[in-house]
């Protein structure tokens, strides 16, 4: 399929040679996320808020389907265009305009990468907490559209947590600046939070307006051994009760421990079964007292190794063993396919020993880390697409996982989304009211239902 | 198609100069991957778009040093142009295809042309800044703002002869043969003359074997298929005559074709590759040699800058730039700042985002002029924001555009060969 002549020819008047394409290359380039693949039918690439604008408005006069785009890093299929149409892609559109001491916030184009604006932050002094494991490549205006999440979640919150103001472009065409620069503001609906995590399908996000902090004084780092997943589920649980909230909990299970050990020669101590790294940032002097009470915990809970880090160096160290896991789990495995649920903190070792049975019954490879803090999961199934027993496998784990999940009254998606791999399950989780309510949302937004179809069933 | 398969995780595009620059996905290694993967599977017909995406590839390996899975992105991108071969046979093209296939290989000829234009190049008056002279910079106008090398006026190969002998004084500790690449043998033999200077020093009889050629990087980098194996099956046979001793090389992009890109014709040889500034490290490392304070002070003698006397109290300040070609062998890069900061006259300062391409390696300034501007300029910017007097690296394209930046800066620093430093 291919865009009607009239409506490309329009396009590339908007847009210029640079900003449309429509060759096979670009087609299968801007086809994909980790999870799907679908050819759109043509690419935007607005440089401006007002080409942005004068593409939805045209799009939406000739009901053609829009897939909003940052970086395509989705885990979940969320932008990926299932009925072909116009995918609309924020890359040129990355700009940081602005850092504001005094005010705290910065203001930067949709297509900045999360990282740049970080950087941008930092080098005032201030900080912007939300830290997908993607940040050094997925945008900011795809983690406001998902809400993106990560590892310091607990403590700092998410995407929607700082989100101050956005512009959007409705798909009529409309310019709409929400929010503004306040750091209270309670007049009216708070609309900015409601497009954050609406995945694309009310508008596009071409601004965004977010709060800063200041930079934490000190980070100081331990990685402790466990006996299994359910101890160091507990030792989680346990920090948090006594009102410390670290700024990285990571578990890892024996599995992942056994190949980082395997695969870069890590040692990991006799007869540990899981492990936590933990973070814990602010003032140096509360630091302090703050390791020696987890420590305490920690051989409470029978630590079967501890170490600490003070300085950069031993803390990269430390987290070698996390950032390498995964690299190592990938090389491993045809596939990785890393799964997001999250259950509440005191939930989180009943949630661990679940995986680990489901992962028994249906003879698949599973392997899980944990964002524990926040009770955010994240099970990883290794697996040889293709083989039909092992894809079998991997489809029956999924459904048994998001189901016990929901059993368990925890979310199907803790920070990847819903997009088109738990589309399906939603509605377990929301009922039929929540999905009326949205399903209207929807309509009031996006009346001809131009924006991103094929996810959300309308 | 070997190797993993690419998962589109996207992580690839955080590194990617090509991808930062042009801000369109298909410039940027992840869809590179699946394009090339695509042509080879008969699943999509290569056009036009798919010759701009793989050629916009700078081959800085960025993408291949960070992929979690293993994928080898650069090396995808190399076997795409090789199958593409000649590909449109267009002015721009069928002058590629002459300079990297009949030229580059003919050495006689090759040190001819380079006598004739160096003599007019020295008819013109020296620039007062250093290295670039007039005509190359009127030159450098015409080919789009590309700088041009000062040219020797003596190739390697008349100034030494085939086998240098340590002096008489000097223990002898073993043999090494010296690919000189075209630009350390032929353009600007500064950096091969102290590098035998320092081997003579130390005790090695060094080999400049007269037939050794082209690594063959620039065909390979150009999709030449032919011309490259015929510059490997030439140079296997030349180093053949000088088995059992290492071959030291003076630039990262002719250490990465010899040691990692020659197949089963050069496999003997590209197991002897050594880069010349780790060979001497290793060699001071085990055995001790450490210059004393030079007499002629180098940034004065070899760069005409810092007026003010090197001294171990005020040392020369040095920023070391790590060539894209030595990513995947990252203790090329530790061994080299050893080596440095051993010697009391010099202090060794990091260059902020160190790893980040100058975009001078390579062919990638000739393919892609505008993003090696931009790499150019960010990079020779980093120089001056690290104070340092000199900024060095083991790559003359490296050498090249870093001098090239900073003289357009006006800057103070300049860019010099890892191994004119070592090598006093």
């Amino acid at each position: 399929m291919s865009l009607p002549s009239d409506i490309a020819a329009e396009l590339k008047k908007i847009l210029g040679p640079e900003g449309f394409l429509d060759s096979e290359e670009d087609l299968r380039s801007f086809a994909y996320d980790l999870f799907a693949t679908h050819r759109p039918d043509a690419v935007a690439l607005p440089a401006t808020v007002e080409e942005a604008s004068a593409v939805m408005r045209l799009c939406n006069q000739r009901h053609i389907p829009v897939y909003p785009r940052g970086s395509g890093t989705s885990l979940a299929g969320s932008p990926v265009p299932v009925l072909g149409g116009l995918v609309l892609c924020s890359s040129r559109m990355n700009k940081v305009l602005e850092v504001s001491v005094t005010d705290r916030l910065a203001r930067v184009q949709a297509g900045c990468v999360t990282g740049n604006l970080q950087k941008a932050a930092a080098e005032k002094g201030l900080m912007y907490p939300p830290n997908p494991t993607s940040c050094l490549y997925s945008t900011i205006g795809g983690n406001v559209a998902t809400n993106a999440g990560g590892a310091s979640g607990a403590k700092y919150g998410v995407t929607r947590d700082y989100l101050l103001g956005l512009t959007a472009v409705l798909p009529g065409g409309e310019i709409v600046h929400m929010g503004n620069r306040c750091q209270k503001d309670v007049t009216g609906f708070d609309l900015p939070r409601l497009l954050c995590g609406s995945e694309g399908l009310l508008a596009f996000i071409a601004e965004v307006t977010v709060k800063l902090i200041p930079m934490p004084e000190s980070i100081r780092t331990a990685l402790a051994y466990f006996s299994d997943v359910t101890e160091a589920g507990s030792v989680v649980a346990d920090i948090v009760s006594h009102r410390i909230l670290p700024c990285t909990l990571e578990l890892m299970d024996g599995v992942f421990l056994r190949t980082v050990a395997e695969v870069y020669g890590v040692p990991c101590p006799e007869g540990a079964g899981a492990a936590l790294l933990i973070e814990v940032d602010g003032p140096d002097m509360v630091l302090e007292g703050q390791m020696k009470t987890i420590e305490a915990i920690c051989e409470q809970h029978k630590a079967v190794g501890m170490e600490s880090a003070t300085t950069e160096e031993e803390r990269d160290t430390l987290w070698k063993a996390r950032r390498g896991g995964t690299a190592a789990l990938v090389r491993k495995a045809d596939r990785l396919v890393t799964l997001d649920y999250a259950v509440p903190v005191s939930l989180l070792p009943r949630a661990l020993k679940i995986m680990e049975k489901l992962a028994e019954e249906h003879k698949c490879n599973v392997v899980t880390i944990a964002h524990a803090a926040d009770g955010n999961l994240h099970p990883m199934v290794l697996y040889s697409p293709g083989k039909p027993e092992e894809d079998a496998a991997y489809e029956a784990f999924c459904d048994a996982s998001t189901r016990a999940i929901l059993e368990l009254g925890g979310t199907i998606s803790g920070e990847h989304g819903i997009g088109l791999e738990k589309k399906a399950y939603m509605p377990m989780q929301l009922g039929d009211e929540q999905m009326r309510i949205m399903r209207g949302i929807c309509r009031l937004f996006d009346p001809y239902g131009i924006m991103n179809p094929g996810k959300l069933e309308r | 198609m070997k190797g993993p398969t690419c998962e589109y995780c996207g992580r690839c595009l955080s590194v990617c100069p090509s991808y930062k620059h042009h801000l369109v996905e298909t410039f940027g290694p992840r869809a590179r991957i699946d394009l090339a993967r695509a042509v080879a599977a008969g699943e999509l017909e290569p056009g036009l778009r798919y010759h701009d995406a793989i050629k916009s590839c700078l081959q800085c390996l960025a993408c291949t040093e960070i992929c979690g899975k293993g994928v080898d992105g650069a090396q995808i991108i190399l076997d795409a142009r090789l199958a593409e071969g000649d590909g449109r046979l267009t002015l721009k093209r069928r002058l590629e295809k002459f300079v990297t296939c009949t030229l580059l290989p003919r050495r006689e000829l090759m040190r001819n042309m380079i006598r004739v234009c160096s003599f007019f190049q020295h008819v013109f008056p020296l620039d007062t800044r250093g290295s670039i002279r007039h005509l190359p910079d009127a030159l450098c106008g015409a080919a789009g703002r590309r700088s041009m090398p000062d040219l020797a006026k003596k190739s390697l190969f008349d100034l030494l002869p085939e086998r240098v002998m340590p002096p008489d004084n000097v223990t002898q500790v073993g043999e090494v043969a010296l690919f000189t690449g075209c630009f350390g043998g032929l353009v600007n033999v500064e950096a091969s003359l102290r590098l035998v200077n320092a081997l003579s020093l130390r005790g090695y009889t060094v080999f400049i074997l007269r037939a050794q050629s082209c690594c063959g990087a620039p065909a390979q980098l150009s999709g030449f298929k032919e011309a490259f194996e015929k510059a490997q099956a030439h140079n296997a046979e030349v180093f053949a005559s000088c088995p059992d001793m290492p071959v030291l090389t003076l630039c990262a992009t002719c250490h990465r074709t010899l040691s990692r890109e020659y197949g089963a014709a050069g496999r003997e040889l590209a197991g002897r590759i050594v880069d010349a500034a780790v060979f001497l490290q290793r060699h001071d490392e085990r055995r001790g040699f450490i210059g004393a304070l030079p007499e002629n002070l180098p940034a004065a003698a070899l760069l005409r800058l810092r007026e003010r006397p090197v001294t171990a109290a005020d040392p020369l300040v040095v920023a070391v730039h790590d060539p894209c070609h030595f990513r995947l062998d990252p203790h090329v890069g530790r061994a080299v700042r050893r080596e440095l900061a051993a010697r009391p006259w010099i202090r060794v300062v990091e260059l902020k985002d160190p790893g980040t391409c100058c975009g001078g390696g390579g062919v990638s300034s000739l393919k892609n002029p505008d993003i090696a501007d931009e790499l150019g300029e960010a990079r020779a910017r980093a120089v001056v924001e690290s104070g340092a007097d000199i900024v060095t690296a083991q790559c003359p394209g490296c050498v090249l555009q870093l001098n090239n930046h900073l003289k357009r800066l006006k800057a103070d620093a300049r860019a010099c060969h890892t191994l004119e430093l070592l090598g006093k």
